[in-house]
């Protein structure tokens, strides 16, 4: 995409409309002075595609620095607009900014959806460099500079949803530790081997554990599936012996429960120490949980510094005197620190919710336990007490873990304080349930029948538990493995696919930055990527100087190095970046530059960014003649912006335009504007001849030398005529001019004089007069002094048919 | 942008066009997180209830 022509009205400093055609896209170089609204231009561009002039946002102004960009003398009335056209018409579109029930709207007109899906596109893409912004990415921290990029490239989607496989993989690692399957497993084959005094691992030995049970009973079933296991038990029922089996099983139950608690108790005790490590690690500088709150002041402050919204040289809290710069680094410093407390306080945070989970197993399994019939028995009444006091003192530290803030960290006991449970007279209760169940069994230890009911209703429900469990840990450990090889590969894909982009960005830029730099002592500029635990935390920039890497890069490089840096990596990034735009705007971006760093530079616009719409401004003359004389001929439209006072900033036209302006308004009779374009015409046809004649006039600085009005000129090119004994010095036409002069000074300002078109087509008679008096009808070419004939001592144009005597 | 060079969303809709071709993989949990995906409902609790309804459900 390339732009066709555009016309900008009532933006910034453009008043009254400047339009400019770029005929098939070409690239254009314009000067003006400082304040002569170049930089309009950008923020027409800048405010088109991303609708905010960001060096105009300030808390004064507004957050997009909309009211600073519609001009200030408009009226209400008045609207301002920028009319963009493209090679490609289907785009084109016309932005205006206007008064709507005293708010600021604005509105294309261009509402297609391939146009609206242009400029969402174009967001992404790098357009616009100024001078102020050089060196932002450079110094901005490793975050930021991550940031920046993942934002550019749609980076922050595909962390999303790394951040979601990263938690899953996490929480089903959590949850496999919590369900603790293995040994749960473990105490259920302990109570098998209480029974039958054998482990049982597969359907076979159950089957033959059954099998075996039963052959004193001399039973003609043979085990062979759950079925006939069933049918053995149906033959072996009795109605008081399922009563004494039920028991016992809810006594063994209460005794798995209470087991199962105190194996709880263990996970929490172990991660609540591992908390309380943590919460102590904090607790070494108490000072740093109060300032995580100050993070959201300081990044506040950092954002207002780097883009420059407060630029004084003292802290803007407290004023005192520090240098900015040295104040963004130390704001950096104390943020990265920050960002280091927070992860010890997120690692804390998450330790904190294990412990919580674990004691809500553990009173899972107090409660299961309060709910088994054999605990609800009168005779258990002082048992049960016992366990509901226990429960209660759990969820009194629950409720304790649960609030306690980790910035007051001495509400977080010791982990020896943490409960006081006493775990031998806990062991001794379980005692005294396993002696009751015990007491079922050996009061009917010689009913041979029951022994053998009851063990295989004991060994069934265990072994059914057993392959539940297993099922449940194969179904998890799947999960989690799953999860965990999705992760890794995530990964792998993020990784590849940000260090295609950063190598990409590193190779053009490095080799941009070679290009300009070609015999100092810095190579191999790259952007690597910085990561902690498979995540990406930063990005740092890394070169290497006298052939040591080193970063970062204003560690060793000069204010005008840095800058050359800041704008390869703004050029690297259009390489990289820019899908669909094919023009960049550059403004102002050389400032720093000594005169061959400027030199190279040009070169290095016009070699390496050839197919580039390259839309440049500048206020630099020097550079602005160099980089003209390189691109003569080479398909570049050259301008210059002045500012006028009624029409605000306006690009000068060539002579070869004015022209056909004027002869155009005079055969139409139409006298607006007339006599100022033919007073403009008459000052560049001025300037054009004492350039050429070598007429000295006073001395002015740069700028003020450009802005010499036609009587000066004329007056000094009279006395230089007439210095040089020149039959021109007699020409009635320059007292003409003298005279008609102030129709063109009359019609540039607020005036009520009102010429009228006679009186301006008699001004530009006169015009055209003197210009015929210096330029040769034949070529075309003024006199000049580079053509003076000594022998003759005459002054000639270029093919010598112009003459006149010029005496030394 | 160059065009050896793929976008975070290309990156994103490449990674779970593979996700069910992943070696090891479970397919139910492959195929629950690109529907999750592609209904624009990737979330830690969305993914957690879903996994956790594959657990039940087994």
């Amino acid at each position: 995409m390339k732009v066709k022509s555009f016309e900008i009205s009532g933006l910034r400093g453009i008043r009254r409309n400047i339009n400019l055609d770029l005929n098939s896209g070409k690239s254009f170089l314009i000067y003006g002075d400082n304040g002569s609204g170049k930089s309009s231009i950008a923020d027409a561009f800048e405010w088109f595609y991303y609708d905010k002039v960001k060096h105009l946002t300030s808390e004064e102004i507004d957050i997009k620095g909309i009211s600073a960009l519609r001009n200030t003398f408009l009226s209400d009335e008045e609207g301002a607009y920028f009319d963009l056209k493209y090679l490609d018409s289907k785009y084109d579109s016309k932005k205006r900014l206007f008064l709507k029930k005293s708010k600021l709207t604005s509105e294309y007109s261009n509402s297609s959806q391939d146009f609206n899906d242009y400029l969402s596109a174009s967001l992404k893409e790098n357009l616009i460099l100024r001078y102020k912004d050089l060196l932002r990415f450079i110094l901005c921290s490793k975050t930021d500079k991550l940031n920046e990029i993942s934002q550019i490239i749609g980076f922050s989607d595909v962390s999303k949803v790394k951040g979601v496989f990263k938690k899953a993989v996490g929480d089903l690692k959590k949850e496999l530790k919590i369900k603790d399957y293995e040994n749960h497993r473990g105490i259920k084959q302990r109570q098998i081997m209480d029974q039958i005094g054998q482990s049982i691992f597969d359907d076979n030995q159950y089957l033959n554990a059954v099998s075996e049970l039963i052959k004193p009973l001399n039973l003609s079933i043979e085990i062979k599936d759950d079925a006939s296991i069933n049918n053995v038990l149906e033959l072996l029922k009795k109605p008081e012996d399922k009563e004494a089996v039920e028991l016992q099983l809810s006594y063994e139950k209460a005794i798995e429960n209470l087991s199962n608690f105190k194996t709880s108790f263990d996970n929490i005790y172990s991660s609540y120490k591992s908390l309380n490590e943590k919460c102590q690690q904090i607790a070494q500088d108490r000072d740093k949980l109060k300032k995580i709150s100050l993070e959201p002041l300081l990044s506040q402050g950092f954002s207002i510094l780097e883009k420059r919204l407060y630029e004084d040289d003292n802290c803007p809290l407290c004023l005192q005197n520090k240098n900015r710069e040295e104040l963004i680094d130390e704001l950096r410093k104390r943020l990265e620190e920050l960002a280091i407390v927070k992860k010890e306080k997120d690692a804390a945070i998450e330790e904190k919710n294990t412990t919580q989970r674990f004691i809500q197993v553990a009173l899972t399994e107090i409660e299961n336990a309060l709910k088994e019939k054999s605990l609800r028995l009168d005779e258990n009444a002082a048992l049960r007490d016992k366990i509901e006091q226990i429960k209660a003192e759990v969820t009194t530290v629950s409720e304790k873990i649960r609030k306690a803030d980790l910035s007051e960290i001495e509400q977080v006991s010791k982990p020896e304080e943490f409960i006081r449970l006493d775990m031998i007279a806990f062991q001794d209760l379980i005692s005294v349930l396993a002696d009751k169940k015990s007491k079922i069994i050996t009061g009917k230890k010689d009913d041979v029948a029951f022994t053998v009911y009851s063990k295989i209703i004991s060994v069934r429900q265990f072994y059914d538990e057993i392959k539940s469990m297993r099922r449940a840990s194969d179904v998890l450990t799947q999960q989690q493995q799953s999860i965990e090889l999705i992760y890794n590969e995530f990964v792998k894909k993020q990784r590849e696919g940000l260090c295609s982009f950063l190598e990409s960005i590193s190779r053009n830029m490095n080799d941009l930055y070679l290009f300009m730099n070609d015999s100092e002592n810095v190579s191999e500029i790259e952007l690597i990527p910085l990561d902690e635990d498979d995540e990406f935390v930063g990005i740092t920039l890394q070169f290497k100087f006298h052939g040591k890497p080193e970063s970062p890069p204003h560690k060793y490089l000069s204010e005008s190095h840095l800058n050359c840096l800041g704008i390869c990596l703004f050029l690297a990034s259009v390489k990289t970046f820019n899908k669909l735009n094919k023009f960049i705007v550059l403004d102002d971006v050389i400032s720093s530059f000594d005169t061959s760093h400027r030199a190279r530079f040009a070169r290095l616009l016009i070699e390496k960014f050839s197919d580039y719409q390259i839309i440049l401004l500048t206020h630099e003359k020097n550079w602005f003649d160099l980089i003209s004389n390189m691109v003569k001929g080479k398909n570049r439209l050259i301008k210059k912006v002045r500012w006028e006072h009624d029409s605000g900033s306006c690009i000068e036209e060539p002579l070869i335009d004015l022209k056909p302006r004027i002869e155009n308004k005079i055969k139409n009779s139409d006298s607006s504007e007339l006599g100022n374009i033919i007073r403009k015409y008459l000052e560049r046809l001025l300037k054009d001849i004492c350039f050429n004649l070598e007429v000295k006039v006073k001395f002015l600085f740069n700028e003020h030398n450009e802005n010499r009005m036609s009587n000066e000129l004329l007056s000094e090119l009279k006395g230089k005529l007439k210095d040089r004994k020149s039959e021109l010095k007699d020409q009635s036409v320059f007292d003409r001019l003298n005279a008609s002069m102030f129709l063109g000074n009359r019609t540039s300002h607020d005036s009520t004089f009102t010429e009228s078109i006679d009186d301006l087509k008699m001004f530009y008679g006169d015009v055209l007069e003197l210009e015929g008096l210096f330029r040769c009808s034949q070529c075309n070419n003024l006199i000049s002094k580079k053509c003076y004939d000594a022998v003759e001592d005459t002054i000639k144009c270029s093919c010598g048919k112009t003459k006149y005597s010029w005496e030394k | 942008m160059s065009s050896d060079l793929i976008s975070g969303q290309e990156i994103l809709d490449n990674f779970f066009s593979q996700i069910t071709n992943i070696d090891g993989v479970d397919k139910e949990v492959a195929e629950v997180i690109l529907k999750l995906y592609k209904d624009g409902k990737l979330t830690n609790t969305n993914l957690s209830n879903e996994l956790s309804s594959i657990r039940d459900r087994k």
